[in-house]
């Protein structure tokens, strides 16, 4: 039996969880203990061997298990204490937290504040309804990194991709280089879903073809893979018959979405937010439960590392203010997603003392060029900044002035809008 | 010299501006860009496109079978496949620690390869 308490508990040792922990220490709370089901720190990073990370936190283009080693060697320094090799399985209003340590047994840890960064995990087939067989030879695009890039397996030969997520862009690449053929990558929607730096230096630079408006009908095969039919697809996204062609493949790699991983939140009874898949949280991302807090992709995928980053040292700087007693007697505002708003985070803010710019990070439903992006208090706008463009596949972080917070601070809830900008110049 | 088009999709910020570029005897003319950073980036990658090449090789008595590398420099991108073909053959033995170089200015690059991660041995009785 594994007993402690302890003043922070981090539940989650990637990077939102290893960033929280540094920067909590670095303000100086004493006791921070992260918990990790894997043997391992790092998170999903270490099997993210590409570069592209820290771009903005760093100002330097590492690889993931880069990223990660720096934090580790950073929390390592700053003396936060870890335990690997526990799944943790219950949290209580009280904060106390259970699970299970593959040496110890039984885990109970009792916090003064909680940290949830268990990050997300991948949509299956199961999520995505494909008729046809149930052959070998169907992977999600992350296992497939995991086999090729820290197990040392192939997932097969001939390739096609469903989804045009980064993950699935970064595999269609390796696979290439490690001798595989990939054939195509086909998207169900008119864009593709990934950063176009991936969609350039992954699938261009490679002759691979990016299908749009196309999706996968039919799979075929016994015990292996042999090929899959594939449709155009209406604006509906209903396959348009007559529109078939079949692709020979072993191998279906699936990059069709990730979910935030909330088995644990569901458990204590954090309210969830069906746009993100993650906990609504207010500008210190606290979530429902007063004491416990989220970040990283366990509250909204991020596509960027560095945004998880930023996300878990707010958590950090909110566990710190609870603590003290600061965060107590706030009015809270609620934030509403208006036009072309898929999600917004924070979905909420609370109002003290002490005012504060707040960063909110949005994701649009469709592609636009010439926006304004706007916060308004009923019909009043409040605060706005233009951009050229916005793509799902970038999140836009729009930061709103403490100026124009204290200006709705006795607005009962306010809306974020993403609209064509009327002086189209 | 025969002329040439090339389209090529500008990544320095989320517009993705298409590029369009024709090489001339006389030089290289370059259009669709909708700002002056775009013209440099096309020309760039018209005429010499680099890319930071990142993989894993072998590793004996690791932690794990593999240990993820990368080129310290980004690499001409025909040099990709050569230098691929360098990798298979490598193998380290742990541990190891990241930034430590593994091989030299790989493929007549310029460029050494690095690991980018601690790799610690395994230990002969496995602990949990
Ligand atoms: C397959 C895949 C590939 C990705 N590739 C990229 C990429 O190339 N570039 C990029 O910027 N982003 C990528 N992402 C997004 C990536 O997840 C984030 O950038 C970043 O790793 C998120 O950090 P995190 O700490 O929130 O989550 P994670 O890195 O997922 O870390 C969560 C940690 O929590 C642990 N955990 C979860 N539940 C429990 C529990 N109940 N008990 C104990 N521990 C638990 C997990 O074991 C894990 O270590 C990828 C995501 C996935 C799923
Ligand atoms: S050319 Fe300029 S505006 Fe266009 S994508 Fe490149 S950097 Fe952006």
């Amino acid at each position: 039996m594994y007993n402690i308490k302890v003043d922070i508990a981090i539940i989650g040792g990637g990077p939102a969880g290893l960033g929280a922990a540094c920067k909590a220490k670095k303000l100086g709370i004493k006791k921070v203990l992260i918990l990790e089901r894997d043997r391992e720190l790092g998170g999903i990073l270490p099997q993210c061997i590409h570069n592209g990370f820290g771009l903005l936190y760093f100002k330097e283009d590492l690889t993931g298990p880069e990223y990660a080693t720096r934090f580790i060697e950073e929390a390592d320094k700053l003396r936060v204490e870890a335990k690997l090799n526990t799944m943790l399985l219950e949290i209580t209003k009280d904060k106390r937290i259970f699970g299970l340590s593959s040496k110890e047994g039984l885990a109970q840890i009792t916090a003064k504040a909680v940290i949830l960064s268990m990050g997300c995990r991948e949509r299956t087939r199961g999520a995505l309804n494909i008729p046809g067989t149930r052959p070998a030879g169907i992977y999600t695009a992350g296992t497939a990194q995991r086999l090729v890039n820290m197990e040392n397996l192939l997932p097969g030969k001939n390739i096609v991709v469903l989804g045009s997520g980064d993950v699935g862009l970064i595999m269609a690449r390796r696979l290439t280089w490690v001798g595989a053929k990939v054939k195509a990558v086909v998207e169900i929607l008119p864009y593709p879903s990934g950063l176009t730096r991936n969609i350039v230096q992954c699938l261009e630079d490679y002759n691979i073809p990016l299908i749009l408006s196309h999706t996968v009908v039919d799979i075929h095969g016994q015990d292996r893979l042999k090929g899959v039919t594939i449709a155009k697809v209406d604006e509906n996204r209903n396959p348009i018959k007559g529109s078939e062609k079949f692709i020979p493949c072993d191998t279906l790699l699936l990059s069709v979405g990730l979910i935030p991983e909330n088995e644990l939140s569901k458990s204590v009874g954090i309210e969830l937010d069906k746009a993100t898949g993650g906990a609504f949280v207010d500008q210190y991302m606290q979530t429902s439960i007063p004491g416990i807090f989220a970040c990283g992709n366990v509250v909204q995928v991020y596509d960027l590392v560095d945004y998880v980053t930023e996300s878990a040292e707010i958590a950090a700087k909110g566990a710190n203010l609870f603590m003290k007693g600061k965060l107590k007697n706030h009015r809270t505002i609620a934030v509403e997603r208006g036009e072309n708003v898929q999600q917004v985070v924070p979905q909420r803010f609370s109002l003290g003392k002490q005012v504060e710019p707040i960063k909110f990070y949005i994701r649009v439903q469709h592609p636009q060029e010439k926006v304004k992006v706007a916060l308004y208090w009923g019909t009043k706008e409040i605060f706005s900044k233009k951009e050229l463009i916005v793509k799902p596949s970038e999140m836009v972080v729009f930061e709103v002035s403490d100026e124009a917070i204290r200006k709705i601070s006795k607005a009962e809830k306010v809306t974020i809008a993403v609209s064509k900008h009327e002086k189209n110049t | 010299m025969k002329k040439t088009h090339k389209s090529i999709t500008c990544i320095l910020c989320p517009l993705g501006c298409k590029i369009m570029t024709i090489r001339k005897k006389t030089g290289i003319r370059v259009s669709g860009q909708k700002c002056a950073k775009g013209k440099d980036y096309a020309i760039q990658e018209l005429l010499n496109p680099t890319r930071v090449l990142t993989a894993t090789i072998k590793i004996k008595e690791g932690v794990l079978p593999l240990l993820p590398v990368r080129t310290n420099l980004p690499i001409l991108k025909d040099k990709i496949f050569e230098c691929i073909r360098n990798l298979s053959r490598l193998e380290v033995k742990a541990p190891t620690k990241m930034g430590e170089t593994i091989l030299k200015n790989i493929a007549d690059t310029g460029s050494d390869l690095i690991s980018t991660r601690d790799m610690e041995r395994v230990q002969c009785k496995q602990i949990m």
